[in-house]
């Protein structure tokens, strides 16, 4: 019992600290600019080392085909990987996909439906 | 299977498995993870059902292939092709009949089939809420605490957070970030699985403490594989070795 009582301390603890988890991405925040067609993801991802355990790949897609495939070798800093891309060639409503994947271990995809200003 | 015998540790499990997915299904609107996890678990509770056949001549499913499917439909991606999360089942569940010491199997059969899938196969993982502390954390302590594991967890945690605390002070990187590091299913879903971890504290100790070292020299030495899951693997391992020195030394041991 007291070890639980510990451990739950610990991780009331850890409740109050923790910002970002684990190896796949937590999280890609995901926003189209209609005026300049650029495409920009923030992949969060928590990380000791950008240069060992980073986000080594981002895959983007219009309406479930893959339009980019882009290969990264290391994370812009500790906690995320920002990437961005002009597309021009973007319809209204059309559905893009970001999916991000961790050097190690994981991937998460988000996507978003896009809206061109009239 | 006796799937209303709530006081069995394996039904919590899954219960707690099974409306976790449920939730998370429909909080996230991914009508693929639970297929997945569906498929997963068909092919889990089948294939270890026709080798129990073989041996027996009785047919039963086992509540433990039920877990085994749950955790490899929350690790791998719910967008692989459905004979993928079926061929890790496989694989975890012959891996638990066929490699055996002391007629007890070695690996963590999920992990087995999930690692191998990943190495082999070109199978990507999602490791679905891991970062999901907040209900895996609470969970987790009390599955640890009935599993009698709770030692492996506090070796674990407290190794990680000494190597992963170490670094980033050395790194100047935030210090609450080292737990960014931990994937909480894999700490409370996986590395407390009963049958192959150690027996003893002090085996058990060692065991989490190992986990957490060999990840921190995977991680940094930037392997492009699933760290966590061959450290699990490799520590599974040595728990007949970590058995005979725990039991040697009284059991502190």
């Amino acid at each position: 019992m007291r070890k639980i009582t510990l451990f739950t301390a610990f991780f009331i603890f850890l409740a109050a600290v923790s910002v970002a988890y684990a190896h796949p991405p937590s999280d890609i925040k995901i926003t189209f600019d209609p005026a300049t067609k650029v495409l920009t993801a923030v992949i969060a991802h928590n990380t000791s080392n950008p240069l060992k355990h980073y986000i080594n790949k981002v895959d983007v897609g219009i309406n479930g085909k893959e339009i980019i495939e882009h290969s990264i070798s290391r994370e812009d800093n500790n906690e995320s990987q920002t990437v961005s891309y002009l597309i021009p060639d973007i319809n209204d409503g059309d559905v893009v996909s970001v999916e991000g994947y961790c050097s190690i271990s994981g991937k998460l995809t988000k996507e978003i439906t896009v809206k061109l200003a009239k | 299977m006796n799937m209303l015998n709530f006081k069995s540790i394996k039904t919590q499990l899954i219960i707690f498995l099974v409306c976790f997915a449920l939730v998370l299904a429909i909080k996230d609107k991914d009508p693929a993870f639970l297929f997945s996890t569906l498929t997963a678990v068909i092919f889990a509770s089948a294939i270890e059902a026709l080798v129990l056949y073989l041996k027996t001549r009785t047919l039963q499913i086992s509540e433990s292939a039920v877990i085994t499917g749950l955790i490899a439909g929350y690790v791998i991606s719910s967008d692989e092709v459905w004979w993928k999360p079926a061929l890790v089942c496989s694989l975890a569940v012959l891996s638990k009949h066929l490699i055996r010491f002391q007629k007890k199997h070695i690996f963590n059969p999920a992990a087995f089939g999930i690692f191998t899938a990943l190495l082999f196969l070109g199978v990507t993982a999602q490791w679905k809420a891991t970062y999901l502390w907040y209900v895996l954390a609470p969970f987790g302590i009390y599955f640890a605490h009935r599993l009698n594991k709770m030692e492996v967890v506090i070796g674990y945690a407290t190794v990680s957070c000494v190597l992963f605390g170490t670094q980033a002070l050395l790194l100047k990187v935030p210090l609450w970030n080292i737990f960014g590091y931990f994937s909480y299913f894999y700490i409370f879903m996986m590395i407390i699985e009963p049958k192959t971890s150690p027996l003893k504290p002090l085996g058990k100790y060692i065991f989490g403490t190992g986990i957490a070292v060999l990840i921190f020299i995977f991680t940094e030495a930037g392997v492009k594989f699933d760290a966590e899951l061959l450290s699990l693997l490799l520590m599974n391992a040595a728990v007949p070795l970590l058995n005979r020195v725990s039991s040697k030394r009284g059991g502190l041991v």
